[in-house]
């Protein structure tokens, strides 16, 4: 039912097979570029592309494909990291401010207020400034300005959910809480908690990427794409193709969480928009 | 003014001083958490105790770290934003410099997102499954994908580079507004499109609409008179969002093309620890931030007459 819907879906299914694209060739990186990444060579600096280097070459004369095809490692792992880490946090707190009302929703909805009342990117930020610059603490901070998100949509959707009466149903059978929680609420909340985190990991490339290319996220000599296109910047309008090629990549993997994201959405839960 | 809208904004005015008190005290304590001595990485490398010890006293970190929190929230909410530790000037008067680079760049592309967005939206939804809205959804998509700070790089490869029409940095002129604005207004543009898109054909399906066009009306009409006004209702919310979203990203835009804003005022002190300005800018951007929405929450009334605030 849900794969004969999907396959239906060519935005999805496109969206999909770039996402496929971009994991094959984060996998196989060592297959791909069979020689050092890191290795500088400066007789053959910011060389326009190619047989050789089919992208050119970057300030330190280090292969731009080469580089991107490692990057991928690197983007992919830290955008999924971001929605894991923001997902599972703000789902959990979702759930349990849904499903007891009170006090203790009140408390962690009160919460969440105060980091959306922090500009998403700003407070990223913030974030980066009192943990240092560094690739891992860019995905700390993107994942804590992720929490918010899951935590209402999940919220809202547990509480219609808990006023189902298999709830009723498993609590006179004696169910705990968190039993109840996790068997019974859990497994109803989880269309939004998928296509918010496939949209995610697309916003969550762009931060890590910008986070990158302020400094504040993935530092030399490191292959991410942020950083990298960054790396250009001096170089702009003499050789366009250092920053322009890792930009590419950015916007083909967001745009495939992009597609990915809205053709589940029709399919999974039609009513988010 | 509608009845009872007054006291409305009122409670909403009053409950956002709380708010933006504890983001306060958050931006106060994580930096407290940073790490490294500001007094030592203010003076450099060869800074004697004595010097560091002079600096600090004279920076305030020698107080109690609560005298230090009570002394900046005074601060704040008697308007005193304390002096920069770089610059030694007060921070009011670099945010003063800065926040309006930043208000009317986000401005003018706030205003060209709305303006084409809405009418490609419209355009797009009256036309459906149209070559046109076809191209529409494919830009619109590309649109939201797209890092702001690359598209604007390669805004500079043609624009500065091979046409060489426009300056790529710098401030001041019109012609410096061009491509900083239209880089930012790409995103709200894609966002506004498609929301405007999608209300749309909501509202056309309407029963309304139908009798509308049964009485006569020519489309135009009836898109005009009757669905815009209520199409339009969910597009002001996102309008408002985004604006609120560009005056706080507006710190990748101004890096790229190097517009002295606020947010390269604030990304230039997280580098140089210059916490009066980090926490200033980002309690005074939250306050922005939360008055936007609460504009937004406003025009509500003007604009869905079902929505009151009396009771």
């Amino acid at each position: 039912m849900f794969w004969r819907r999907f396959k239906r879906d060519r935005n999805a299914v496109a969206g999909l097979v770039i996402i496929t694209l971009i994991v094959l060739m984060a996998v196989f990186a060592p297959v791909l570029a069979p020689f050092d990444i890191n290795a500088q060579d400066l007789a053959h600096r910011r060389e326009a592309p190619s047989k050789a280097h089919p992208f050119g070459t970057d300030i330190f004369g280090r292969d731009i494909l080469g580089r991107i095809v490692y990057g991928a490692r690197t983007t992919l792992l830290a955008g999924v990291l971001c929605v894991l880490v923001g997902g599972v946090v703000g789902s959990a707190l979702g759930l349990v401010a849904g499903y007891y009302e009170g006090w203790v929703s009140a408390a962690i909805m009160r919460a969440m207020d105060v980091l959306l009342a922090f500009p998403y990117f700003l407070l990223a930020i913030l974030i980066v400034a009192v943990l240092g610059p560094g690739l891992v603490n860019a995905v700390i901070a993107v994942s804590v300005t992720n929490v918010p998100n899951y935590a209402r949509v999940v919220r809202s959707s547990a509480m219609v959910v808990k006023r189902h009466e298999m709830i009723e149903a498993a609590r006179a059978m004696g169910a705990s809480d968190a039993r109840i929680i996790f068997d019974h609420v859990l497994p109803n909340v989880l269309a939004p908690i998928i296509v918010l985190s496939t949209v995610g990991v697309a916003s969550a490339v762009i931060s890590t990427a910008a986070l990158g290319f302020l400094g504040l996220g993935a530092q030399p000599p490191t292959a991410e794409w942020g950083l990298m296109l960054s790396e250009g910047r001096s170089y702009i309008t003499a050789s366009p193709h250092i920053t322009f090629f890792p930009g590419l990549f950015i916007v083909l993997l967001v745009l495939g969480f992009n597609l990915l994201g809205d053709g589940l959405r029709d399919i999974l839960d039609p009513r988010l928009k | 003014m509608k009845k009872g809208l007054g006291k409305y904004v009122l409670i909403r005015l009053v409950g956002a001083v709380p708010l933006l008190l504890v983001v306060a005290v958050i931006v106060f304590v994580l930096l407290q958490y940073a790490p490294g001595d500001p007094a030592e990485l203010m003076l450099g490398m060869d800074a004697t105790p004595e010097n560091v010890a002079q600096m600090r006293v004279k920076m305030g970190l020698d107080k109690p770290l609560h005298v230090q929190l009570l002394r900046f929230l005074a601060g704040l909410l008697r308007g005193d934003l304390g002096t920069s530790w770089q610059s030694g000037r007060p921070v009011a008067e670099e945010i003063g410099r800065t926040l309006p680079v930043t208000a009317y760049v986000s401005f003018v592309a706030i205003v060209i997102s709305s303006v084409v967005g809405v009418l490609v939206g419209v355009l797009s939804a009256v036309r459906q499954y149209s070559l046109v809205d076809n191209i529409v959804r494919v830009v619109v998509l590309a649109g939201v994908s797209m890092p702001v700070f690359w598209l604007g790089l390669m805004l500079i490869v043609v624009f500065s580079g091979f046409l060489g029409v426009l300056p790529s940095s710098g401030w001041g002129t019109p012609k410096h507004l061009v491509l900083p604005a239209v880089t930012l207004a790409t995103y709200p543009l894609a966002m506004i499109t498609r929301l405007t898109r999608s209300s749309m054909l909501e509202v056309i399906r309407q029963d309304y609409v139908r009798t509308a066009r049964a009485k006569g009306l020519s489309m135009r009409a009836v898109i005009v008179h009757h669905a815009l006004q209520n199409a339009f209702i969910p597009v002001v919310t996102v309008i408002g969002i985004q604006f609120g979203v560009l005056l706080a990203g507006a710190v990748l835009t101004e890096s790229v093309f190097a517009i002295p804003g606020i947010g390269r005022l604030t990304v230039a002190a997280v580098f140089a620890r210059d916490y009066p300005v980090i926490r200033a800018s980002v309690v005074l951007t939250a306050a922005i931030f939360v008055l936007i929405n609460l504009l937004v929450d406003i025009s509500y009334t003007y604009l869905d007459p079902r929505i009151r605030y009396d009771n």
